[in-house]
């Protein structure tokens, strides 16, 4: 007896939101560029449309991401986001994940988890 | 496991890059595996730092004066006859990271990865006469982090015969001490702009995105807030962005305006606020003068090449 999400995908991501929360998945294989990023962004803003959510992203279909995706994420991509959770996987998820945290600077608070429900508890305070 | 010809290979690619960086070089990128090993991490890390110099500090070219900033620090370690650390100044301490009582009566060689215990007594005698008569010997130290510092040792007596003196110099910038006069001054020739104030600029920059929903403060509030004077930052906002606060600060509110009416259903005077704006037709303003239009002249139509999936989830 689930209530239905709206769920929304594109070419590079499926989101949906749950429990005022919105999931936000790269699908596998993304090469993130600025093309890519900016599409993503756009189509979660208009999802959300007036909402302003806490964001859980799943990284871990990001094969590369290059330094013009890297900089419109950190400006752009947190637009109508309260704060972000990101999902690194193995080794280079995670390295890129760290990278984009740390050299990028995100300008809405940003946590990398390896563990789902760590990062739920991590946006429950933003909700 | 280095072994294999596709580590080999990768390994080989990184060492070039990191020559070509050194070089000045900053174009290249090595190409993606698709194995997720410690490799490929340090591959994908090489080739992300080689984008953000290239685009930022390196952008109007690089050249490599060929000089190391000599800044040195003395190391000095004050030794009984058992070879035991009685006193050490402050410079050692720093440069092996250090407290004064974890190095204070414990013998040297602890610190120290060379060994010398394979030398007979005669051999030791023989080496210290050498040292304390003017000979300079390599050691290498083992910092705290256990990492290794190597450097040019000399010895001497102190006059009681009984104590030795250890010491060599390193180049290491203490912290919380002023740069040299010298040093300074030729950064001052090259430009008014010290790192320092690169890195304050860019900790305003950053506090400008992060708040583009809000007014911003003056510029002697934001000075005061970062700890300078409202001259300094101006001109060195300007210097390293080529453009004023406030102007970043609107421009960077007017692209997210922009974003959001295009792809959201909010009404415009919700933008307007949400994007730091006072009144309505300041935003309308502003925006048409940027962008040549007014925001109700933009399209609304959202991107439209959803694929809505909420069929796939029926109530």
């Amino acid at each position: 007896m689930s209530a239905p999400h709206e769920a929304f995908e594109n070419q590079n991501a499926r989101f949906w939101i749950d429990n005022g929360i919105l999931f936000f998945e790269y699908k596998a294989h993304t090469a993130l560029d600025l093309e890519v990023a900016m599409r993503v962004v756009a189509d979660r803003i208009a999802f959300q449309n007036e909402r302003l959510l806490p964001v859980i992203c799943d990284t871990r279909g990001i094969v590369s991401i290059d330094k013009a995706a890297r900089d419109y994420l950190a400006k752009s991509g947190s637009l109508l986001a309260k704060a972000v959770a990101l999902i690194g996987g193995e080794n280079v998820s995670m390295t890129m994940s760290t990278f984009y945290l740390e050299i990028s600077k995100p300008s809405v608070p940003t946590r990398i988890f390896t563990v789902e429900q760590e990062a739920l508890d991590y946006l429950l305070d933003f909700v | 496991m280095m072994k294999s010809p596709h580590n080999r290979q990768r390994m080989v690619s990184m060492h070039k890059m990191l020559f070509e960086m050194a070089r000045g070089n900053f174009n290249n990128q090595i190409p993606l595996s698709t194995c997720d090993d410690e490799i490929e991490t340090l591959v994908v890390l090489v080739n992300m730092v080689a984008e953000e110099l290239k685009e930022s500090a390196f952008h109007s070219g690089f050249v490599n004066p060929y000089i190391s900033h000599r800044m040195v620090t003395p190391a000095t370690f004050i030794l009984d006859e058992n070879h035991s650390i009685k006193d050490v100044n402050q410079g050692a301490l720093k440069i092996l990271g250090y407290d004064s009582l974890e190095m204070l009566s414990r013998p040297i060689k602890e610190f120290i990865m060379d060994d010398f215990s394979y030398m007979s007594d005669l051999e030791k005698k023989e080496l210290e006469e050498m040292l304390l008569s003017g000979e300079v010997i390599t050691l290498n130290f083992i910092t705290f982090k256990k990492l290794i510092v190597s450097a040019e040792c000399s010895v001497s007596r102190l006059s009681e015969g009984k104590f030795t003196v250890l010491s060599f110099v390193a180049p290491f910038l203490q912290l919380n001490e002023a740069p040299t006069e010298s040093l300074d001054l030729k950064i001052e020739r090259h430009n008014n702009f010290r790192k320092a104030d690169a890195r304050l600029m860019q900790r305003v920059y950053d506090y400008v995105l992060a708040n583009l929903g809000e007014p911003l403060p003056s510029v002697k509030e934001l000075a005061r807030q970062f700890g300078t004077n409202d001259f300094k930052l101006k001109d060195g906002f300007r210097h390293f962005f080529h453009t004023s606060i406030y102007q970043f600060y609107t421009e960077q509110r007017l692209k997210r305006a922009y974003l959001m009416i295009e792809q959201t259903d909010i009404p415009l005077k919700n933008i307007s606020f949400m994007n730091g704006f006072n009144s309505y037709p300041n935003f309308s303003k502003s925006f048409k003068k940027r962008f040549g239009f007014s925001p109700k002249e933009l399209g609304r139509n959202k991107t439209g090449d959803f694929l809505i999936v909420d069929d796939i989830n029926p109530s």
